[in-house]
């Protein structure tokens, strides 16, 4: 079980701001970097993988700094974005190598277990250069985790897999998560985020925006009015109930719901039940529209 | 020294289309010898420019680039080193296990077809040829040295290598009087220490033996000091937007 | 977990519709192959000189023509201060010495574009979209060859043209004069192409061997080198056996440049400079057309497999 923390780190390259004053403490489990491009999520995790030096703040993995410490790489995985492996090697060589380079007790044992647990098994007697796009990332992934690191970073993994690869890939970082391993991903893609992370950090221009699990980011955006969809049975005459109270901020008739721009989402929820028995409407469906990832992603980067 | 990187990197380096290009020049040598023993007349006329001028001053620093860029700066430009420097390996043992690989790989190619040529030429003069071989083995490391730096260096290393064989050791380091130019020539230390290890006549360096042996030492130390200074602090950058 | 967006749950069945943009189809006439070609070409003799790559990528091309100018006109200059001052004619160098004396620059010239025309494509694997397009196989290496052989034979070509100009501009035989400046020069720009052809074919089969520039770039350059020692090395060991003072010359053969200087004395009949190849034009000759032939061989072949 290891930590990560950030401490008011920042990074810059002469004028530009490439991590502004972010501080975050990340445990066991899935973590999702969630940001657009050129957020400065690369960034990030090239610090903390030990290949950049904060201009600012300290980068830490269980009270270690990260820069210069060769020691880290026994605790941290990484497979950072760039595409690059060694194309001569079989995959089986390649994962070997990296478990002969950990000094591990057992190597032949442990790239096995790797390689079995990426799912590259009938693949590793070919050289890497014949495999797909997916393979040679699940084959890079491998490597990182041969030495069962309890930190591992993955920068991007699931460009370039499709469907099936991706799901098999989240998987494998979600048992690593549950088996009490710290995993740091970072995606520009919302779906991969919402369906694997349990913790989201969003990262916009630098900054860190948010922190923590999207419908609760939601809830604490009350500046932002809840978006619910509604049908019943009478839905002009539920419209007209619902907009004398102060908690709507607004309601939209459209052909077969209605749409409820809510401010206040706590006494909404209260409302609308107590209304519907007032006015002898029943209520056949209740949807919070806007409680997605996507329209939190949205809100945020567009602020 | 890592045998592990020591083999990824003799494999990389001996890769497919680079080996047919390294095979060229033990070919190209070998052939022009014994094209020229064929021709008759005494070998002594022409074996020192062969060996010296051709092996030496030329093939060996031209292997050494190619040979030397190849075992650091191209895994640095494709981004593999990624992949040696996520161990903990001590950068040094990095750094030195490419050094022996690149100086074997020259050596091979360079130094061990020099003797072959030399004995070809003069079949009874296995010390003349196992000199010029020692002279050509220094002659590996030293130019290995120093292009496997400049791998570390900069992304230019091919051609900053290119202009340095061609412009500061054959042009500058011809003129007369730039005595400087060549006490700081790899050249010049290899040519004098064949110069003592053979007995040919025309062999002709301009650098006492003392400073060839001690600066190809210094150049060796300090270039490798350099690559491992520069990768122990290697840094990746992302892309980023304002 | 859905998102109902009212909006498009108001129809039952699903429907959609194309908007005009106003995209048209084009049906007129295309150009066709001599169309890419012609593309190819310009767009590649534009890149030699740096044309549409930024201002960095026009200094090594200008610089080399400017430095090719340089002698010539030194020249120039020599040639009208003898006549005027001193009266007399001096022909510091005279035209076919140009190449061989420029060569160092040209070969750099050559070494750094040929590299620059062909291993971006190859470095970046565009290489399938060009193919995509009603072209032959050959037509990519050879439009490239144009335009380098083109390219080259600018450099060349400039110091012909200054101290042409100047001796023209400068004469005081009138058209005379003109006309036997004229006659000087021809073979020469003749031999200008030659050497363009040659060089341009070799050092591009060279650059396509590698998507790493740097690597081509040393290969050309190394290539030069070493043949030149190697030439070198057997000029002097003849030079040793041979009781006189010249060797004989057909180690010249083993290096582009001298190759193509002894093309130049036996084809087109001038006096041999800087070295005698009398005796040995045939071979000179048969080994330039080989080499080109060679070349043109490897070049074509390196292009057949594309998806890389």
């Amino acid at each position: 079980m290891s930590e990560i923390e950030l401490a008011n780190v920042s990074r810059w390259y002469g004028n530009l701001v490439a991590v502004n004053d972010i501080s975050m403490r990340i445990g066991p489990g899935v973590t999702g970097l969630l940001g657009p491009n050129g957020a400065g999520k690369t960034t990030l995790l090239s610090m903390l993988a030990g290949f950049l030096k904060p201009s600012k703040g300290k980068v830490t993995v269980d009270g270690e700094p990260t820069w210069s410490n060769l020691d880290l790489y026994r605790k941290i995985g990484f497979v950072p974005e760039r595409e690059a492996i060694f194309g001569y090697l079989t995959g089986w060589e390649f994962v070997h190598a990296s478990a002969r380079l950990h000094k591990l007790p057992n190597t032949r044992a442990s790239a096995q277990a790797a390689i079995e647990l990426v799912d590259l098994v009938e693949a590793s007697g070919r050289k890497i250069e014949t495999y797909s796009k997916g393979m040679r990332q699940r084959a890079r992934v491998a490597a990182a985790l041969v030495h069962r690191p309890s930190v591992l970073l993955l920068d991007e993994p699931f460009n370039g897999m499709d469907p099936r690869q991706r799901l098999h890939l989240m998987g494998v970082l979600r048992r690593m998560g549950e088996a009490g391993h710290t995993v740091l991903y970072s995606s520009h893609i919302l779906e991969e985020v919402e369906r694997l992370a349990s913790v989201v950090q969003v990262m916009v221009t630098g900054r860190l925006a948010a922190s923590g699990d999207f419908r609760s980011i939601r809830r604490l955006m009350t500046h932002r009015p809840h978006v619910f969809t509604v049908r019943s049975s009478d839905d002009r005459r539920l419209a007209a109930a619902l907009v004398t109270d102060g908690s709507v901020a607004g309601v939209t008739v459209g052909a077969d719901a209605l749409t409820v721009s809510a401010s206040d989402y706590g006494a909404f929820t209260r409302l609308l039940p107590q209304v519907a028995r007032a006015e002898k409407i029943r209520l056949r469906e209740v949807q919070p529209t806007d409680e997605s990832l996507e329209s939190v992603f949205s809100y945020l980067v567009a602020s | 020294m890592n045998p592990v990187i020591a083999s990824i990197t003799w494999r990389g380096a001996l890769g497919r289309r680079r080996a047919i290009l390294l095979f060229v020049f033990p070919a190209l040598l070998l052939v022009l010898t014994i094209l020229l023993s064929i021709l008759g007349g005494d070998p002594r006329d022409w074996i020192s420019a062969v060996v010296s001028g051709l092996g030496i001053g030329a093939m060996i620093p031209i292997l050494a680039l190619i040979v030397g860029t190849s075992v650091l700066g191209v895994e640095i430009e494709d981004g593999n080193i990624v992949h040696v420097l996520t161990k903990p390996v001590p950068r040094h043992e990095i750094v030195i296990t490419k050094l022996v690989v690149a100086s074997a790989v020259t050596a091979l190619f360079g130094a061990v077809p020099i003797v072959l040529a030399t004995i070809i030429a003069m079949p009874d003069s296995f010390g003349t040829a196992f000199g010029l071989g020692a002279a050509a083995l220094v002659g590996s490391i030293v130019y290995s040295a120093l292009f496997v730096m400049l791998s570390a260096l900069t992304k230019r290393a091919v051609p900053i290598g290119l202009l340095y064989i061609l412009i500061w050791e054959n042009l500058l380091g011809g003129l007369a009087a730039a005595r400087g130019v060549r006490a700081l020539s790899v050249r010049q230390y290899t040519t004098r220490i064949a110069q003592e290890l053979s007995d040919l006549p025309d062999i002709n360096a301009k650098v006492g033996l003392g400073t060839a042996v001690v600066m190809s030492i210094v150049f060796t130390v300090f270039a490798t000091y350099l690559a491992i200074r520069k990768l122990r602090a290697f840094t990746i950058a992302g892309d980023v937007t304002a | 977990m859905t998102e109902a967006t009212p909006n498009a749950t108001a129809k039952a069945a699903p429907s959609g519709v194309i908007h005009d943009l106003g995209y048209q189809g084009y049906d007129g006439v295309r150009l066709g192959r001599g169309g890419v070609l012609r593309a190819l070409y310009t767009a590649s003799l534009r890149s030699a000189f740096g044309f549409g790559r930024g201002a960095k990528a026009k200094i090594i091309p200008f610089a080399a023509i400017g430095i090719m100018a340089v002698p010539a006109a030194i020249a120039v200059v020599v040639a009208i201060v003898a006549k005027q001052a001193l009266g007399t004619e001096f022909d510091w160098l005279h035209y076919r010495d140009y190449p061989s004396v420029m060569q160092v620059v040209i070969l750099a010239f050559l070494a750094i574009q040929a590299a620059e025309l062909v291993c971006r494509d190859l470095r970046y694997s565009v290489l399938p979209l060009y193919f995509s397009r009603p072209i032959r196989r050959s037509d990519y290496p050879l439009a490239k060859l144009a335009a380098l052989a083109t390219a080259l034979f600018i450099v060349i070509c400039t110091p012909l043209l200054v101290q042409y100009l100047g001796a023209v501009f400068t004469t005081n035989d009138g058209i005379d004069g003109v006309w036997t400046e004229t006659k000087a020069v021809a073979p020469i720009v003749v031999s200008a192409a030659v050497y363009s052809l040659v060089l341009g074919a070799f050092g591009l089969a060279i650059a396509s061997l590698t998507p790493r520039r740097p690597f081509a770039i040393g290969g050309i350059v190394a290539w030069y080198l070493i043949s030149n020692a190697i030439m070198g090395v057997l000029f002097g060991v003849l030079a040793n056996q041979s009781q006189t003072d010249e060797p004989p010359a057909w180690p010249g053969v083993l290096s582009p440049f001298s190759l193509l200087n002894g093309f130049q004395n036996a084809a087109l009949r001038q006096e041999p400079s800087p070295f005698d190849t009398t005796g040995y034009g045939a071979l000179f000759i048969a080994v330039t057309i080989g080499f080109l032939l060679a070349s043109l061989g490897v070049l074509l072949i390196r292009y057949r497999r594309v998806a890389q």
